[in-house]
Formats: C-alpha cells, structure tokens, sequence
C-alpha cells in the first residue's frame, strides 16, 4: 500500500512536472499571442469617427511585406461597425421640422460686423436650412466607402524598394547578433564624451511630443545596426509587443525610428577604433524629462 | 522515504536546478546586456514636425478647387495644432497625379518631410463626393494610413477635418479634435450698453452663426457631451436662470423653477444631468438636475459660496471654487457631495475649474497681484503650471482630447472708454503655441463642443 502510495505521488507529481514544462509555455504563449488581436480590434475600434481603414502598417519595422498588408481581412468589419454606429444621430437631425421662429432668425440680418458671410441678409431660413442641412450631413451623410483596392501598393519602383529593403537584413543578420559582441575589453568602452556625441548628435531629429499623457512610459529603445561609414543599416524597435498594443508608444516609437532614419543626422560620430562595440548598439529615446516644462 | 523524501526530490531538488539554470541564464544574458551599448537621449526638438501635405488629385474635371481647397483645409488644421509644421506646397517635387501610383519618397526626404499625405477626389455616380487619402512615412516607405469617404458635396470641409484628425491621431497617439465646433458670447456695442448673444462655429471660424438675438443678456454657454444642446445662462426680468438650447431647432427652454438665481451650468459626462450653482438668501450651493425627470438634487450645504462645478470625465467627482476657506479655493469633491478636499494651495484666487476629457487635469483662472492667469493642475493639487498671463484672461475650455485650452482675454479699458477688446485665444497645455481664434466680433465665454459625430 504504501509503495502503491508512493507510485501514485509519483506520478502526479510527473505529471504536475510534465504540465508545468508542457503546459506553462503555452500558457504563456497564449499570452503573449492573446494581445495582438485584442490590440487589432483597439486599433480598429479606435478608428471609427466613420473612418475605414485601408492599410495599416503591420510591421513596424521597414521590412515591407507589401502582401499582407492589402488583403488584411480585418477590414469590412470596422466598416459595418462605422455604417451601422452612424444611422442612430440621423433621426434627431432630421426631426426638426421647417424651422421655427426662434430669436435666431431675427438675430441674423441685423449682424452688422458679419461682412463675411453672403447669407447674413438674405432672409433668415434659408440660413436655418442650410445650417439644418450642414448638420443633417454631419450626422447622417458622411458615409464611410470601402477600402480603395485600385490602387495597389506595388507599382513602378515600387519592387525596386522591395528589393532593396529585403536585401538589407540580409546582410545585417548573420555577423550583427548582438550576442556576438559579448564581453568587449574595458579599454574599449567608449568614453562619457562618446557617448555625449552619439546622445547630442540625434537630438535635432528627435521630434518629441511634449504634453502627451504618461510620458514615463514613452521611452523606447531603438537597436541600431551600423555601417562603418556611420550611417544606419538597420533599425528596430526593440519591444515590438507594446508597439502593437500601445498606439501612444507606438507614436512615439514611431517618433524615435523618424530620428534614427533621417539621414540629416547621419553619419553618426562612430569612432572608427570602436566600431567592433557599436555595429548594433541602443539608443534609448525618453521623453519623460521633456515634457510640459 | 516518506512524504518529505519525495516532496524533496520532485520539488524542491528541481526547483533548485531551475534556480542554478535560471542564475545561469540571468548572468549569461546579462552579459551580453551589458555588452550593447545603450545610449540614452533625453533631449529632442519641439519643433513641429515638417509634413508635407499634397494637393489631392482630381480623377475627373470638375473636382479640382475642392482638391486643391481640401489640402488647404487639412493643413491649416495641423498647422493650428502646433504640433505640425505643413512644408510649403511650392517646394513639392512629385506632381499629384504621379503620386497617386506611389511616392518617390526620395523627393520628399529632400524637403525634410517626415510624413506625406496624398489624396484625390472625385463625384460617384450619385453626385456624392468620393474623397480618399493615404498618410505615408517617409523615412520607413511604408503607408501609414489610408481612408476613403463619401459625402455631400457641400459637405467636404468637414471630410477635411475628419482627415486631419486622422493624420493627428495616426501620428500622435491622441485622438484629434478638428472636427468640433466652438459656442461662445459675442458681444457687440458700447460697454455700457453691451449687446451679447450666442454664437456658434467650426473650431476653425468656418461656418459662423448666431443662435440668439442679443435681446437677453446670455453668458457662460456649456455643450452638451451627447447631443445638440447647449446649457448658458440668461437674464430674463433680470434674473439670472440656466436655459436650454437645442440647437438643431433655436428652441430654448428654462431649466427648473428656482427661487432666486441659478447659474454656472455645466454638463454631466453621460449627458444626463446638468450640474449648477444656486443662489438663495446670500448662499450658493451647488445643485444638479435630471434632465429626464426635471428633478433637482443639492449636492453641497456649506454657508459659503460654491459655485463652477465641473465633472471628472467619469462623471465620480466634482471640481468647484468655493471660499469655504476664507478665500475663492478649488475643491474636488465625490459625485455625491461627500469626501471635499481643498486642491489649490496657492498665492491669490482660484477661479472656473474644468476637469480635462483626458482626466489628468484640471484647468484654471488664477488672480493674483492684480493679473490673471490661465493655468493647469493635477486633480490633487499638485504640478500646478501657470500657461497664460494677462490683464484679464478667464474661462478656460478644453479641446475634446484635452490637449488644447481656449479662454477669452481682455485688454484694459482706458480713460477714454477705449481698450476693453475681447478676443478668444488658444494654447496648447504645454504652454506652447498661443494663438488668436478670429471671431466676427468681440467673444467671451468660449466652449468647445465634444468631437461631431
């Protein structure tokens, strides 16, 4: 009995083992797969003000995949959202019946300093209908349309850029794994003065949003892969879950690939001895100090 | 063996394998962490981004005014934001119609700009307007954005808000607010025999109408969250009363029969309520309405003046000025009136608290050492940040993604009954980017209204 006992904890403690490896990750998998539909219907649900959305940039990062992106499928949904969300404000706009004699109409031709408006003397309620019809397409008129397909993104130099951002990686991958760089000699750090020209260098292109709300949790960070001529092979944002999540760290993510891609500030001040440390590096963009001064 | 043998084998032995990998792992990781340089940059520019905004594209002739007006439009829109710096059209390389294939972004990075908006437009077999845009980066080559709209002819300055709300947005995070109006007083004649009526128009002057005659004097107009309505205050036989104003139909309706003066309305978040002050025998509290039943309920019973009530955008708390304290203070206090809490500790008065859509603050009229200030705090009082200064600058409003204020500043009469000239200005909550919102006439009292929909 007590051997049957000892069996029988045995195995369910294997097998609590066995789900804790098995099971556990795909827990976690479940998780860290969860967001990015949850964050697509954010997305969408966010657009609406009748808004349709044709082409959403998926990746963030400039490797083009210009398929995808067209037939994205999520599309005709946020559509009937929109079209169904907008009917309900028609009907107390049209209501109103002819208009009716408020003090409105009255105040209108005696607007002396109105000179602007070619309607102010002409009797009032052709102005009350028009202001009844503005309002009228406001509410009811404004009708989202379909995604405009027609023009499809690959036209003209179009594979020319494909084919040059796809040949970029490439090359970048293999020799640029930042694992490769581990463990550089002290003697090679750079110095506080370096790292001052790097940080200095990219603030002209660093366009920051100031005023914008939790600014502490805005900071990204930006893998660079270097040329050595100093100009940017390469950038990712580093935390690519919270850029799909997050459209306030998306912006200011986008914010921060604006300032390491714009060739105005490029080359960077690379010291050519310490290319070795800086062929992939991270500049960490954080808007926290800046913000409402 | 036992329990105790097995536990330790099956628990506690793997978990301290775990924990020698994990160490492991930690020290492994944390080499290569340390290994990649990170730089840190704290600074940028606040300069507003360049964006180059191209004329859209007429598909048929017919459309070309309202292409080229169109692009107008959206970046006056931007450019008001402050955030945005619309690049000069005649600076454009690629013509608008090769655009319509695809961008050649290298002609527009050598502008400097960092995103590009195209477009065009064109009638649908119904006479309706066919306006579609696409929002490109042009650093990543990559579309950012792309919408289509149809609408009324007639109609597109509005489908050129909505557009820049979306660029806005797209670009910032936050939600735009272009496409919103703005009610406020517009006040005509001499100063003694001031004539003030309610006015309404586009956030951008566009569209201007009165909506009252000038026959009562009216003040303080307030929008409604969820409908066309506007809540102000009006004199009738000269007693200040909170009115009603539907705006589709110019009906007004006085809100409740008080005894004695009511004013200071405000909307509560849900659109349900209208919140106020009530004076009777010297004493004002602050009371709130029901607009379905028409019933009014007293919220605070202090002896002092309570007055400016204005709602968190969850509609939980209330902000107001009361000089409980000796002295015109704000408070914020729950829905229901309970758990008061003086916020403002400052030198001098604290005036017309409004709580932010955002949530995150509150604004202000301050008075101190005879100027006015228009200013920002938290809602507990603390990050207290003064935006404007003048002679006179009051009544603040916000935008309806809480990022911009506008208020009415006056200058000083002179001796000669000059000067005294009311104007709406607006400033964005960093303290950036003050302009002067054009009105037909003088204007006071400014509101902004919630985004149209």
């Amino acid at each position: 009995m007590p051997m049957r006992k000892a069996f029988l904890y045995s195995a369910l403690l294997h097998a609590t083992m066995v789900a804790a490896v098995v099971v556990v990750p795909y827990f976690f998998d479940i998780f860290g797969v969860d967001p990015l539909p949850v964050e697509d219907k954010q997305l969408i649900d966010v657009e609406i003000a009748g808004l349709t959305e044709t082409t959403e940039r998926r990746a963030p990062n400039p490797l083009p995949k210009p398929q995808p992106k067209p037939e994205a499928a999520p599309e005709p949904e946020p559509e009937e959202t929109k079209v169904a969300a907008l009917p309900p404000q028609p009907k107390p706009v049209d209501e109103p019946p002819p208009p009716e004699p408020v003090p409105a109409e009255a105040a209108v031709p005696e607007t002396p300093p109105l000179p602007a408006l070619p309607r102010a003397k002409p009797t009032p309620p052709p102005k009350e209908d028009e202001f009844e019809s503005m309002l009228k397409d406001l509410a009811q008129e404004l009708k989202v349309d379909t995604p405009p397909e027609d023009k499809p993104e690959p036209q003209g130099d179009f594979l020319e850029d494909l084919a040059k951002s796809l040949d970029t990686p490439d090359r970048a991958v293999e020799p640029d794994q930042p694992v490769a760089q581990m463990a550089p000699i002290l003697g090679n750090r750079l110095t506080l003065s370096e790292e001052d020209a790097l940080s200095r260098h990219i603030e002209p292109c660093w366009n920051v949003q100031i005023g914008a709300r939790n600014p502490e949790e805005l900071t990204v960070d930006i893998r660079l892969y270097m040329n050595r001529d100093g100009t940017v092979r390469r950038a990712e944002v580093v935390d690519q879950s919270k850029m799909s999540s997050d459209r306030f760290y998306r912006a200011a993510a986008e914010a921060a690939m604006r300032a390491v891609l714009n060739r105005r500030c490029q080359p960077l001040p690379i010291p050519p001895k310490k290319y070795e440390q800086l062929k992939s590096f991270v500049y960490r963009f954080d808007p926290s100090k800046m913000v409402g001064r | 063996m036992g329990i105790g043998r097995l536990l330790f084998d099956y628990l506690v032995l793997p978990a301290v394998r775990v924990l020698i990998i994990g160490a492991f792992a930690l020290a492994v990781t944390s080499a290569g962490a340390r290994a990649e340089i990170r730089i840190d940059v704290t600074r940028g520019n606040i300069d507003p981004m360049p964006v180059a905004i191209s004329d859209f594209f007429s598909i048929e002739p017919g459309t070309e005014n309202i292409g080229v007006e169109l692009s107008a439009v959206i970046a006056a829109d931007l450019d008001r934001s402050g955030l945005f710096a619309p690049i000069d059209r005649r600076a454009f390389i690629q013509s608008t119609e090769s655009l319509q294939a695809r961008p050649r972004f290298s002609d527009w990075r050598v502008i400097n700009a960092q995103a590009l908006v195209s477009g065009s437009v064109r009638y649908e077999a119904d006479g309706r307007l066919r306006v579609e845009f696409r929002l490109w980066d042009v650093f990543a080559e990559v579309q950012m954005a792309g919408f289509a709209y149809k609408t009324p002819a007639n109609n597109w300055r509005r489908v050129a808000h909505i557009i820049a709300d979306a660029v806005y947005k797209r670009i910032t995070g936050e939600e735009g607010y272009f496409d919103s109006r703005i009610v406020y007083i517009a006040e005509t004649g001499p100063h003694t025999k001031r004539i003030k009526r309610l006015a309404i128009m586009d956030h951008d002057g566009a569209n201007h109408k009165f909506l009252t005659d000038g026959s009562a004097l009216v003040l303080t107009p307030r929008f409604s969250p969820t409908r066309q309505e506007i809540t102000y205050l009006s004199y009738f036989n000269d007693t200040p009363r909170v009115y009603l104003f539907d705006i589709n139909n110019g009906r007004q309706e006085m809100l409740g029969a008080f005894e004695g003066m009511t004013f200071a309305p405000r909307f509560s978040p849900d659109g349900n309520s209208v919140i106020m002050s009530y004076a009777k025998d010297g004493d004002s509290d602050i009371w709130i309405m029901d607009l379905r039943t028409r019933r009014a309920r007293q919220i605070t019973f202090d002896p002092s003046i309570d007055t400016s009530p204005s709602f968190s955008p969850d509609g939980r708390q209330i902000t107001f000025n009361s000089d409980r304290g000796g002295t015109q203070q704000l408070y914020v206090m729950n829905a229901d009136g309970s758990d008061v809490r003086r916020i403002s500790f400052g030198e001098g008065r604290y005036a017309t608290p409004v709580w932010s859509p955002r949530g995150d603050l509150i604004a202000f009229t301050k008075f101190f050492g005879g100027r006015f200030f228009i200013g920002v705090m938290r809602p507990d009082g603390t990050s207290e940040r003064l935006l404007t200064e003048s002679f006179l600058d009051e009544a603040p409003t916000w935008s309806p993604n809480g990022r911009v204020l506008i208020y009415f500043r006056q200058t000083p009469t002179d001796s000669s009954g000059g000067g005294g000239i009311t104007k709406l200005y607006s400033v964005d909550l960093t303290g950036y980017n003050l302009r002067e919102i054009k009105t037909p006439t003088d204007a006071s009292d400014p509101a902004w209204s919630p985004l149209n929909r």
